[in-house]
């Protein structure tokens, strides 16, 4: 399939071994989302490609698939060939903001590209059992809140940041795919399963891959955790360590959650009646009409009970969030690493520090990689609490760091009552002071261009596309 | 239906108390037949003349809606004859009449506690709710609002918008492995440690208003509100003493080893499928070993722990091991006694007198250390509170009125925070009197010069004087009204910042002294330069000292507010910069005993240095931007 070739890029744009770079990670800048495509030239051959992650929030059919035509076109026309051969495609976690391109762009993934190995996550394999305990809970969660807010239109109202928190795990833009988040992640399975190519669950802690006949580069497994309390946190609590706390759900119980539900329902619904606390001989109807309740009309309570569709849509954001695939690509002889962190939250950074790492017959502690890592995709769109400081961000001490964040910092303005904290101020203040000012917002503007110390670090920008590329 | 006593009068001597039964923690014990016997007790609060259906009286006002269930519960009325002559009603899940008495003899039981540790009344924080704001009340607010079923959600709070307390009911977990009915309903209004827990998150707020405040916050002041609500509700466990006997019998006498008196929230814990309380000050249910384990204190972890309830959590342990020191020191001779001298006890349970003695010294004890740690909140600085401040303002509480300290209680408190690392940051050694906050005297701002320190004490006599404090601090003491004290306490306040304003304003040695800036820096600007400060929270302590002597005592607050031009170039965003300080007056001598200042440089660095942390945030704020409901957020993790 590949030919040989001499010169560095050939008449029709085909790249080959003696490529001026040894890698190059492409940040598409398509909106809220994940979009990375990983190229590694190879001697004599085409290059090695890895696509991770495909997706956005509110962006329509139309607008995926011009990005997937984008990187069809870019891997043809580099590769030299009749299909675009994607020799990994990883999807690093059920959301849509990674996923839904393989949805909305389904046709083209479908009929012009070629998959080599699919990687997710051990999180996504269902025949362990716990695993699909674990994603059947979210599933049934997640359902109940979007029956309340299809059930009740008063209720929907007050739970617009709920709403919207929700888009994550919502099915897609527009008409054309009716498609869930999770039948992106079946299709990427379905893919892995075909012939001619593989399917691989990661686990942290094996075995690093090799990339075919890509020299000098490995890719260590950093996340999801093994350990089921760090994967569900955000915030891992000594309380939560020592009582086993491990998942808001479970601790208020699908129970907790169908009872909340109900209340959604008509007030003589069965599911309704059930979930009442008292018999009805001893309730009266419409707690409006209870002795004194109106009397300061401030101090009334009517919808506080709500809170807690918000928390549980935190909670199940927050979880998938955690089962995100971790990869750090390490170039074995000059020690530089790129660390994929997709959205992993603090409690996959935790993890991090217990976690050691197969090295030929040593181990080496994952958080070695961090301080050798040049090049880091920061995690969850630069919200706090997915970068950890100590053990985390203050680790990577190499001069050379460069941050990529995928993020449309619009889209993020619009989302809720009060738009979401995208980036992070401190974060970014943070990660600015880190890397020496080399922060690269996907959607870089002439407002707020790419800096001259990212320019000479190797990134160069484009209207659809931000490269860096190591050379 | 209520039966109005005012009508005629009254042949028969009022009552003092009211009797009302509740569960002494909460219902699970009610089916475990050790734990059974003790499961239900009798609270005895105070007799509320003027109590209607609610219950609604004097400082509280139950009203049980349920918006989830679109429902609500007729009001119990407590005066009814057929409550009256049975204790109140029987505890019961399934009654809501029930649940209402019980939320009611509990936070009037907190309530009582405060008041009588601090000799005076007890109010509520003001309403800063403009909207319902009523300008001939100013904001006061007199009766705490609790809503029993008002959330349903593993989740209690106090809301400072509502200035209410919101108790919600879940069905507990379906784990069949974790000892509770699987799915049954708990109720947090039934728990004596969440009431307790959450009523005393509304009167520290009404203590001390910007603890909370999210321009002056911080990370320790959030935990000390946290923690302060767990130590009030683990010491009323003491108070009860069938429960504290049935325990001493239960733990032979040793307190430190599991226990219930320690645990907080237990069926709430046990719903949610932990295995034990929600807290515990002594130990933990170590899942992997699968039995309750005891705490070792680590002196470092009260630097490495950032979450608000871990964090509490180091602190409530803290006083914990200090009460526990004391009720060893305290009951040596006894133990020595019934063991021969030799202060090992034969094997087998206890006789019963030694139990009822030793319980008597159990409750001694965490009488004392309660009352010390209640009055500690009025040596504590207004805002910007940190745990080893806390140290210093309790010893300073106790120096205060217990001279002597024969005991040693300020010995065992020391030594607890010591073993947890907890330290002030600004003394010299961690000795009782460097502990103690400095006087005017020994304040290294003040001018050496002594003639000068002469003239500032004859002008702040002269200001007492002119100003008639003593007087009208004495009038003050004899309103019997709340909401008359609360007016009167307010226009005090109003003079007083005007008189020391005008006094302070020359004097620039007065105003290091009071903590107080004038003529600020330039990235400072005061709100209202005309009025650079004002007088808050003044209240009045007189308390009978050890040796017969009363300490006669005013507290207040000198508040300022300005707005901070941030230095950081890409953000040029304005913040709202809160200080103040905290005066101790002698109305005896008519001098300044201590002041503990927060003044506005200092909180300026110190909001410098929180706005490169961010740990702090939790994914809420990332989502739904900050939160009104401080403590709906701050207690879904941790109730």
């Amino acid at each position: 399939m590949a030919r040989p070739a001499r010169k560095s890029r050939s008449s029709n744009g085909r790249m080959s071994a003696s490529s001026d770079f040894r890698m190059r990670v492409r940040m598409y800048r398509h909106g809220l989302g994940d979009c990375f495509l990983l190229t590694f030239p190879r001697a004599g051959q085409a290059p090695f490609q890895i696509l991770i992650d495909c997706g956005a929030l509110h962006r329509n059919a139309a607008e995926m698939t011009a990005l997937v035509e984008e990187i069809r076109d870019t891997i043809k026309r580099e590769n030299g060939s009749e299909n675009a051969r994607l020799d990994v495609v990883v999807g690093t976690h059920e959301h849509k903001d990674h996923l839904s391109g393989f949805n909305q762009a389904r046709d083209i993934f479908e009929n012009e590209f070629d998959f080599g190995e699919v990687w997710l996550a051990w999180t996504e394999d269902l025949s362990q059992k716990e695993i699909m305990a674990i994603k059947k809970a979210r599933r049934k969660a997640a359902e109940k809140i979007r029956e309340v807010m299809r059930l009740n239109a008063n209720l929907a109202a007050s739970l617009d940041d709920v709403s919207s928190l929700m888009a994550f795990s919502a099915d897609d833009d527009d008409g054309v795919g009716t498609q869930k988040v999770s039948d992106a992640l079946e299709y990427l399975k379905e893919r892995g399963r075909r012939r001619g190519s593989k399917l691989r669950f990661l686990k942290p802690g094996e075995e690093p891959r090799a990339l075919k006949d890509v020299d000098d580069v490995r890719v260590f497994v950093l996340g999801p955790p093994l350990d089921p309390i760090l994967l569900k946190s955000s915030e891992v609590t000594e309380a939560m360590k020592r009582d086993g706390t491990i998942y808001h759900l479970a601790s208020s119980g699908l129970s907790g959650v169908e009872a909340l539900a109900a209340a959604a329902r008509a007030p003589d619904d069965p599911l309704a009646l059930q979930a009442q606390p008292f018999s009805s001989a001893v309730s009266k109807k419409n707690f409006k009409k209870a002795p004194n309740y109106e009397k300061e009309p401030w101090r009334r309570i009517d919808g506080d009970w709500m809170s807690a569709f918000g928390q549980l849509a935190l909670d199940l954001d927050n979880d998938t969030n955690n089962s995100s695939l971790v990869l750090a690509f390490e170039f074995e002889s000059t020690g530089e690493v790129l660390l994929f962190a997709a959205d992993a939250q603090v409690g996959s950074w935790l993890s991090w520090r217990k976690l050691n790492l197969k090295d030929g017959r040593k181990e080496m502690p994952a958080l070695e990689l961090l301080g050798r890592t040049v090049f880091y995709k920061v995690g969850h769109h630069c919200s706090h609490n997915a970068t950890l400081r100590n053990n985390g961000l203050e680790l990577m001490q190499d001069d050379r760091l460069v941050a990529f964040i995928p993020l449309d910092v619009e889209t993020a303005r619009k989302q809720g009552t009060k738009g979401w904290e995208m980036p992070a101020k401190p974060l970014l203040k943070a990660l600015k002071k880190h890397t020496g000012d080399k922060v690269v917002i996907s959607d870089a503007s002439a407002k707020n261009p790419v800096s001259a110390e990212a320019h000479k670090a190797g990134v160069v920008a484009t209207d659809t596309y931000i490269d860096y590329v190591l050379r | 239906m209520s039966e109005k006593s005012t009508d005629k009068p009254s042949p028969y001597p009022k009552p003092t108390r009211r009797y009302l039964r509740g569960y002494a923690f909460d219902p699970s014990l009610v089916t475990q037949l050790e734990n059974a016997p003790v499961s239900v007790l009798i609270y005895k609060i105070k007799w509320e003349e003027a109590l209607s259906a609610g219950p609604c009286g004097e400082y509280l006002e139950v009203i049980d809606v349920d918006p989830a269930s679109n429902a609500y519960y007729d009001p119990v009325n407590l005066n009814h004859a057929d409550i009256l002559a049975q204790n109140g009603l029987a505890p019961s899940e399934g009654n809501p009449q029930f649940h209402q008495q019980m939320v009611y003899a509990v936070a009037m039981t907190t309530i009582d506690r405060f008041e009588r540790a601090l000799g005076r009344r007890a109010f509520w924080a003001d309403n800063d709710n403009a909207v319902a704001k009523k300008p001939e009340e100013n904001g006061f607010v007199e009766k705490l609002r609790i809503y029993p079923h008002a959330l349903r959600m593993a989740n209690a709070y106090y809301s400072r918008e509502k200035m209410a307390l919101l108790f919600g009911y879940f069905p507990g977990t379906a784990d069949r492995s974790a000892g509770v009915y699987p799915e049954g309903l708990v109720f947090t209004c039934l728990s004596h440690d969440i009431i307790a827990h959450e009523t005393t998150h509304a009167l520290l707020d009404g203590f001390h208003p910007y603890l909370l405040t999210p321009d002056s916050r911080n990370r320790e002041a959030l935990a000390f509100h946290e923690a302060f609500a767990d130590i009030v509700a683990l010491f009323q466990h003491f108070s009860f003493p069938e429960v504290l006997e049935h325990q001493i019998a239960h733990t032979r006498g040793d307190l430190s080893s599991e226990n219930l008196l320690g645990q907080l929230a237990t069926q709430f814990g046990h719903a949610r499928g932990m295995r034990g309380a929600l807290r515990d000050a002594i130990g933990y249910y170590d899942q992997k070993k699968q039995r309750w384990v005891k705490r070792e204190p680590d002196p470092l972890a009260v630097i490495s722990t950032k979450e608000v309830h871990a964090l509490g959590a180091i602190l409530v342990a803290a006083v914990f091991d200090a009460f526990l020191s004391i009720y060893r020191n305290r009951s040596l001779d006894l133990m020595r006694l019934a063991s021969n001298g030799t202060g090992m006890l034969a094997p087998g349970a206890l006789h019963p007198d030694l139990v009822r003695r030793l319980a008597e010294e159990a409750a001694r004890s965490s009488s004392h250390v309660l009352n010390m740690c209640i009055r500690a909140l009025d040596y504590c600085p207004p805002l910007d509170l940190r745990f080893g401040e806390f140290l210093r303002a309790l010893i300073t509480a106790d120096l205060d009125l217990m001279p002597e300290d024969e005991l040693k209680y300020r010995v065992a408190f020391i030594e607890a925070f010591r073993r947890r690392g907890i330290y002030p940051s600004d003394v010299r050694t961690l000795s009782e009197d460097s502990l103690r906050w400095g006087t005017p005297d020994e304040d290294p701002v003040m001018t050496t010069n002594s003639t000068a320190r002469k003239r500032i004490k004859a002008t702040l006599k002269k200001f007492a004087e002119e100003n008639d404090v003593r007087s009208r601090i004495d009038k003050l003491r004899h309103l019997q009204e709340r909401k008359k004290v609360w007016l009167e306490t307010r226009r005090i306040e109003e003079e007083l910042s005007g008189a020391l304003s005008d006094l302070i304003q020359p004097d620039t040695q007065l105003q290091k002294l009071l903590g107080l800036t004038i003529a600020p820096p330039k990235d400072l600007t005061l709100i209202d330069p005309t009025k650079p400060f004002r007088v808050n929270g003044l209240r009045v302590a007189r308390r009978l000292r050890d040796d017969g002597r009363a300490v006669n005592h005013v507290f207040f607050t000198l508040l300022q507010k300005a707005v901070w031009k941030m230095p950081d170039s890409g953000d040029s965003r304005e913040q709202i910069l809160r200080a103040g300080s905290m005066v101790v007056w002698d109305l005896e001598a008519s001098e300044i005993t201590y002041v503990i200042r927060k003044g506005l440089t200092h909180q300026q660095q110190v909001r410098e240095a929180q706005l490169d942390e961010d740990d702090a945030m939790s994914l809420a704020d990332t989502y739904f931007g900050a939160q009104k409901e401080l403590f709906a957020q701050l207690h879904h993790s941790g109730a």
